[in-house]
């Protein structure tokens, strides 16, 4: 499969958009959160999209020899996977070792199940703890930033070993060079756009029902365009397989 | 003070960086379910970073809420507004950084462990689980329909623990909603 | 607040540049002359582009960033080595004669997009940082020759063949992500604070710059023969900065004075006083 040097860019591009987006889906309370001050998981938004990220990156390489669409969804899963399983230990933390409800002072109901907040809300605080609609939130961020991670990976891959410099050697049915600089690349793909994304949040979010998530447009463009330079950069670094 | 430190902080970065290892070493070995293309390096950072992000965002967590009980009922952390109030209410005698750690680690610590433990058991789950269903690849066999269908499997399965995840989300919240109650006024 | 940070504790801000810039590129280039001699000079070029990144990310986040200081040396390491190995890639493509530009365009090529994110944050996200351009541009060209350096020094070359053999495909490429993020950002988010003194950071940021070498040499054990020289000069060389830099810093603090642990009466006398009161 050779791929083209325009449909790379664009699937880096549209990856970095993926991942700068699913980050403002991911509930991060940062510093206030760790003291149970405010609603959201207690770290900082590029590390927690990031960590989601490494674990899609790696359930995405392990079906590295698969078609698109399930390197994709496996890349989705595994982020989403480690969000969930986080946000939900996060939890038991907060109702058991804190001994707060979860709930959110942004809205007065949560979307989803339609809870009353407000009543639950510590006065004072922006809330505490993840309610379900920041989790099912935040599944969704990790999925998107999953999805994102995964088709920057796969393209990128494709295009090295079709050089004679990352060939798939005889015997073997993956090209370790080319998989582990897909996979840096990937890695670092994954950090400028939480970065880029986080600089837009400043500092914390909750999810889809923040009145914080209308400035996604913003940081979808600047993504766009950071990713689309990464990505020409991806293409010089297929030209250095031709040795 | 530091030397009472860097032996614990020693002591347990080995203890991480063994596992992590470990782990990593395991994924590379050329079995049905492992034999991920990542060389161990690479997987390491990868897993470190997650475990840095999982540590950062449970473990935090009770390190920043124990000093709430003595405020309110049921916790519920300080606001913001009176944040350097003079506490009036602590408990007695010694009290310095070790005893915030020993307070972590009745809890938060063994449920960090778990979290990282459970996103790492769970990941395998569609490359070993899936693999009942035909041979994964990864460096020993190459993409045929078999392969896709194990990894399709697998990958479904994942799918499904994130749907029961947050099922059991939702049930924690009303439980702690039924339990705790509303704030009082 | 000065634009180099805060006024009469911090260093000339062109001190670093030109020990990063010329101490790094020439410790690269000086890499082929000798397998033991070269490999040395590389990992010392890389010393000298984390030192230089720690005092870019002190300038640059002396300002608030909003997210810490570690996520912009992570950003900046991250397209610094994408730009680093395709700046490499091109001196491939060019030739075998053109092998010399690699290195050099690596920086440029992680120096332009460093400046394309910080116009994409003045500009798109509007974030209020007059310096952030100048010193992300610094940052990434620091970080791209901190990855070049100790990439030559394990391979033993800045071709990309060899890098390719040594480097990528057993995966020390994301090692040495991680290892320089935490090189570059660790002095100063260390070291931050309102009686912030840049000489006691940038002294922090020899002793990371040199164990993040040292480890560098442990590593290159299987590729170099030059690696117990990185690994000892490293070690040396840890030694002597982080004792400079402990020893700036009790210089600086107001007193430290182990004052032991209250007397064994207290508890003593708080049963008594327990007793009174349960007796009252």
């Amino acid at each position: 499969m050779v791929v083209d040097p325009l449909i790379l860019i664009g699937a880096v591009a549209v990856g970095g958009v993926l991942i700068g987006g699913g980050v403002h889906f991911i509930p991060v309370g940062g510093a206030p959160a760790a003291i149970a001050t405010a609603t959201g998981v207690g770290t900082g938004t590029a590390m927690l999209a990031a960590g989601g990220g490494m674990t899609g990156l790696i359930t995405a390489a392990a079906a590295t020899t698969s078609p698109l669409w399930l390197v994709i969804l496996a890349g989705g899963a595994g982020s989403a996977l480690m969000l969930g399983i986080t946000m939900l230990v996060g939890n038991w933390v907060y109702i058991w070792g804190v001994g707060c409800v979860p709930s959110s002072a942004k809205v007065t109901h949560d979307p989803i199940t339609k809870y009353e907040q407000s009543k639950f809300v510590t006065p004072g605080t922006e809330g505490h703890g993840i309610p379900t609609v920041c989790f099912v939130s935040g599944i969704i961020g990790g999925l998107l930033s999953g999805f994102g991670g995964a088709l920057a990976y796969y393209f990128l891959y494709y295009s090295l070993i079709a050089t004679p410099g990352y060939a798939i050697p005889s015997g073997a049915y993956v090209s370790l060079g080319a998989a582990t600089l897909a996979g840096t690349f990937a890695l670092g793909l994954f950090f400028v756009n939480s970065v880029i994304a986080s600089y837009n949040i400043g500092g914390t979010i909750e999810g889809f029902h923040d009145p914080k998530f209308a400035r996604l447009p913003r940081a979808a463009l600047a993504c766009i365009i950071a990713s689309a330079i990464v990505g020409a950069l991806g293409v010089l670094l297929v030209q250095g397989g031709s040795f | 003070m530091v030397k009472e430190h860097l032996g614990p902080i020693a002591g347990h970065g080995f203890i991480v960086t063994f596992t992590i290892i470990g782990v990593s070493y395991l994924m590379t070995l050329p079995i049905q379910g492992f034999a991920h293309p990542f060389p161990l390096p690479m997987l390491a950072v990868l897993w470190g970073i997650t475990i840095g992000a999982i540590g950062s965002s449970t473990g935090d967590i009770h390190y920043g809420g124990e000093r709430e009980y003595q405020q309110y009922p049921f916790g519920g952390g300080i606001p913001v507004r009176i944040h350097g109030d003079i506490t009036r209410k602590a408990e007695l005698g010694a009290r310095n950084s070790l005893d915030a750690v020993n307070f972590c680690a009745k809890y938060g610590g063994p449920v960090t462990g778990f979290c990282f433990g459970a996103i790492v058991f769970f990941s395998f789950w569609s490359t070993v689980v899936g693999g009942i269903f035909g041979s994964v690849t990864g460096t020993i066999l190459p993409g045929n329909s078999d392969s896709n269908t194990a990894l399709a499997v697998g990958t479904t399965i994942l799918f499904i623990i994130i749907i029961l995840i947050i099922i059991i989300n939702n049930r924690m919240e009303v439980f702690a909603r039924n339990k705790y109650g509303p704030y009082l006024k | 607040m000065s634009e180099n940070g805060r006024g009469p504790n911090s260093v000339d801000k062109r001190k670093p540049l030109v020990l990063g810039i010329v101490g790094g590129l020439i410790g690269i280039y000086l890499t082929p002359i000798n397998p033991i001699i070269g490999p040395l000079l590389a990992a010392l070029g890389a010393v000298c582009g984390i030192v230089w990144g720690a005092d870019a990310i002190a300038r640059v986040a002396s300002y608030g960033l909003g997210t810490g200081v570690p996520s912009i040396g992570y950003m900046s390491l991250a397209f610094s080595l994408v730009g680093a190995l395709s700046g490499l890639s091109v001196a491939v493509y060019l030739g075998t004669s053109y092998t010399w530009i690699g290195p050099v365009l690596g920086v440029v090529l992680a120096m332009i997009v460093g400046a394309i994110v910080a116009g994409l944050g003045l500009t798109v996200l509007k974030m209020k940082i007059p310096i952030l351009m100048r010193c992300t541009i610094e940052l990434a060209g620091a970080a791209a020759i901190s990855v070049l350096g100790f990439s030559a020094a394990i391979a033993g070359s800045y071709a990309m063949p060899n890098i390719l053999h040594s480097v990528i495909i057993p995966g020390y490429i994301a090692l040495f992500f991680i290892l320089n993020t935490m090189a570059i950002q660790h002095p100063f988010n260390a070291c931050l604070g309102p009686n912030e003194n840049r000489t006691r950071t940038l002294k922090l940021a020899f002793s990371t710059a040199f164990i993040a070498m040292a480890i560098t040499g442990v590593i290159a054990m299987p590729f170099s023969s030059a690696w117990y020289v990185i690994a000892i000069v490293g070690a040396i060389g840890w030694f002597v900065s982080i004792t400079s830099f402990i020893q700036a810093s009790k210089d600086e603090a107001a007193l430290v004075k182990w004052t032991g642990w209250w007397p064994h009466e207290e508890g003593e006398d708080f049963d008594k006083e327990v007793k009174e009161i349960k007796e009252a």
